[in-house]
């Protein structure tokens, strides 16, 4: 048996450009690498347009890479054939933000369920049905929630359906995608406290992307902070809140409202949106927002380097 | 001169659908003093907006009806008011803020239009002095002057909201209702929002109803809060009190499901069981299916809100002396 490395997914350098017509290329994700170890959590935090999806979706194959590659258990993806293809596809699976337009209005749940097994294998009609209640008990989604189609069901419900249909083919990888973003605080609550059993049961591998700060230090060992398709820092979760270094973390950290009555923040309020991803300026992405700018952030974009053990941030100012 | 620049008294609204009826809002009992600033907290469904689009009168029709109750605004009964004098305080002494920025403002329209539309019909003013007066308003709200001429579409998120509250206290209303202004928002841009929300409420002494499912943004804006669940508000009082000691099995399921600091990767403690549907409502409480101390009594009664203490209170039995 091959020995496995502790590493289970390699992004090395990857990049995501998409043409946008009359208006040049969008950098979504520009040159991204980072690591994921087995049986981890990784969260992915950013603001919307960040390219935190588009990592995902990469992973998983839904976009091909304009450069870069991803390694599953040490062998690219990308030029993935035949049954190590096949493997790929089972072992990496997905969980969509939107459980409203993530499941087909016009099948049933056990139609939905079936379908993974369907692609996989001929599995006859007995085998299939087991195999789609051993999921469901799995999941603890009840037997009458089987013949329901999606729009009898609430979100929480569907988010679960959506969980059980990336656990079909006992993936090793999971990325889950705002997998909480729609739903209500109480049955958010239920989803994580989900997410997490299934880890602890069957060892699952997350890469978790949110914009919600307190879900992802929640669940998540270590964080990867994201900005204009660029990982600008990167460390273990409590660390990363005890000791932000970049100076979008740490408005980030201060935007996010608390519930602690009376704290006395020093709210750091930046200073306009988000700029456009498409055709990027050279410098630092953050530069034009940041309150500490200099001037070589302007001309020379800073590398990920590590600082302490773990913990990478891309800043001139930490030098 | 009132005490209470709001009251609503026992609020009932159905909206009429294929389906069946609705019971949105089940008897809202609120009060908001002047200059108060009060956080309206519950999940999808409970009833916040419906709540919020019955104080403007603004209802889809014809499905939506209110059924019962009273609404007063400085004394004068909204509901019952004539049609011509409704308008008169729509967007005037009342008005709101809406959750999606990019549906709630008109796409053909440029912004500087829509915006002096509001001082034309409220302040009679022409459309020279009002498209002046609605660059002010513009950069009262942080943005020049010189993008009045331009559409919604070529503005940010964060950028139409400050156009939506631009034009909700163009004419410094006394009540300003914030239905959800930054769930649709980022977290770096809510930042911004709020801030400039507060600023300019304590600038205009406006009050505010903040229509809310996160916790954490009441807890920094406002100085009151009510839960709704169900249609009914099920705790009020100050944020400190209903915060650091809730009284109702809701607010604290609610509280203790948000992840918090020092209890990472640990269970989180959900509230079990779903929202009722508002078609078939439990008798009884609203909570008593999901309740982990429901009794026989809950079952059949409808608690009131009892008084917790000087400046709280709660609509569970538990509460309930003697």
């Amino acid at each position: 048996m091959r020995v496995l490395s502790e590493t289970i997914i390699d992004i090395s350098n990857l990049k995501k450009y998409f043409k946008i017509k009359n208006k040049g290329l969008l950098h979504a994700v520009d040159g991204v690498s980072m690591h994921i170890e087995r049986g981890e959590t990784l969260g992915l935090v950013g603001e919307s347009g960040c390219g935190k999806s588009t990592i995902g979706k990469v992973i998983v194959g839904l976009e091909s890479p304009t450069a870069g590659d991803v390694s599953f258990e040490g062998n690219s993806i990308f030029s993935a054939k035949g049954g190590w293809l096949h493997t790929v596809r089972q072992k990496i699976q997905i969980v969509f933000q939107d459980p409203y337009s993530s499941l087909n209005p016009r099948k049933n749940v056990q139609q939905i369920l079936s379908d993974p097994f369907k692609v996989s294998k001929n599995f006859d009609k007995r085998t299939l049905k087991k195999k789609v209640e051993e999921l469901a008990e799995l999941t603890k989604i009840d037997r009458s929630t089987l013949k329901k189609y999606p729009h009898e069901l609430d979100g929480g419900k569907r988010q679960t359906i959506g969980i059980a249909r990336a656990l079909a083919l006992k993936p090793l990888f999971i990325v889950c995608d705002e997998p909480v973003s729609s739903l209500d605080v109480s049955i958010q609550a239920q989803i994580i406290n989900l997410l997490m059993e299934l880890q602890e049961k069957l060892g699952l591998t997350y890469l978790f992307i949110s914009h919600d700060l307190s879900v992802v230090r929640h669940i998540s060992q270590r964080i990867a902070v994201m900005y204009l398709g660029k990982i600008v820092e990167f460390a273990e979760t409590e660390e990363l809140f005890a000791n932000p270094l970049h100076p979008y973390t740490k408005a980030l950290l201060s935007a996010a409202p608390s519930l602690e009555i009376g704290r006395k923040v020093d709210r750091i309020i930046l200073s306009g949106d988000v700029p456009s991803p498409i055709n990027p300026k050279a410098g630092c992405r953050f530069s034009p927002r940041c309150w500490k700018s200099m001037p070589i952030c302007e001309k020379q974009e800073p590398d990920l380097l590590e600082k302490s053990s773990g913990h990478s941030v891309a800043c001139h100012l930490v030098g | 001169m009132e005490d209470n620049l709001l009251e609503i008294k026992n609020l009932k609204v159905e909206y009429h659908t294929f389906e069946g009826v609705a019971k949105a809002v089940n008897g809202v009992n609120l009060r908001l003093g002047y200059a108060e600033a009060l956080g309206l907290v519950g999940e999808t469904g409970a009833g916040k907006t419906t709540t919020a689009l019955s104080i403007l009168r603004l209802l889809p029709k014809p499905a939506g009806r209110v059924t019962q109750g009273e609404i007063f605004f400085k004394g004068r009964d909204l509901l019952n008011l004539p049609e011509k004098s409704m308008r008169k305080l729509q967007g005037n002494q009342i008005s709101m803020i809406f959750q999606n920025p990019l549906t709630s403002l008109n796409p053909v329209f440029t912004i500087g239009e829509q915006i002096s539309l509001v001082f034309q019909i409220h302040q009679g003013l022409t459309r020279d002095e009002a498209k002046k007066r609605a660059g002010n308003i513009l950069e009262v709200v942080g943005i020049p002057k010189n993008r009045l001429e331009e559409y919604p579409h070529q503005f940010s998120g964060g950028m139409r909201q400050r156009v939506g509250i631009a034009s909700a206290i163009a004419c410094n209303p006394e009540l300003l209702i914030a239905d959800e202004p930054t769930t649709a928002l980022d977290v770096t841009i809510q930042a911004q929002v709020l801030e400039l929300m507060q600023d300019l409420r304590e600038k205009y002494r406006m009050s505010l109803i903040l229509i809310t499912h996160n916790l954490g943004i009441v807890a920094e804006m406002c100085s009151n809060v009510a839960v709704i669940y169900a249609g009914q508000i099920i705790e009020y009082g100050s944020i400190k009190e209903v915060f650091e000691n809730p009284a109702h099995f809701y607010t604290k399921g609610l509280l203790s499901s948000l992840p918090s600091t020092g209890t990472r990767r640990t269970l989180l403690k959900p509230i079990q069981g779903f929202m009722p549907n508002p078609m078939e409502l439990p008798t009884g409480c609203k909570f008593h299916p999901r309740c982990p101390s429901a009794t026989e009594l809950c079952q059949w009664e409808e608690p009131g809100l009892f008084p917790v203490s000087d400046h709280h209170s709660a609509a569970c039995f538990v509460f309930r002396k003697g």
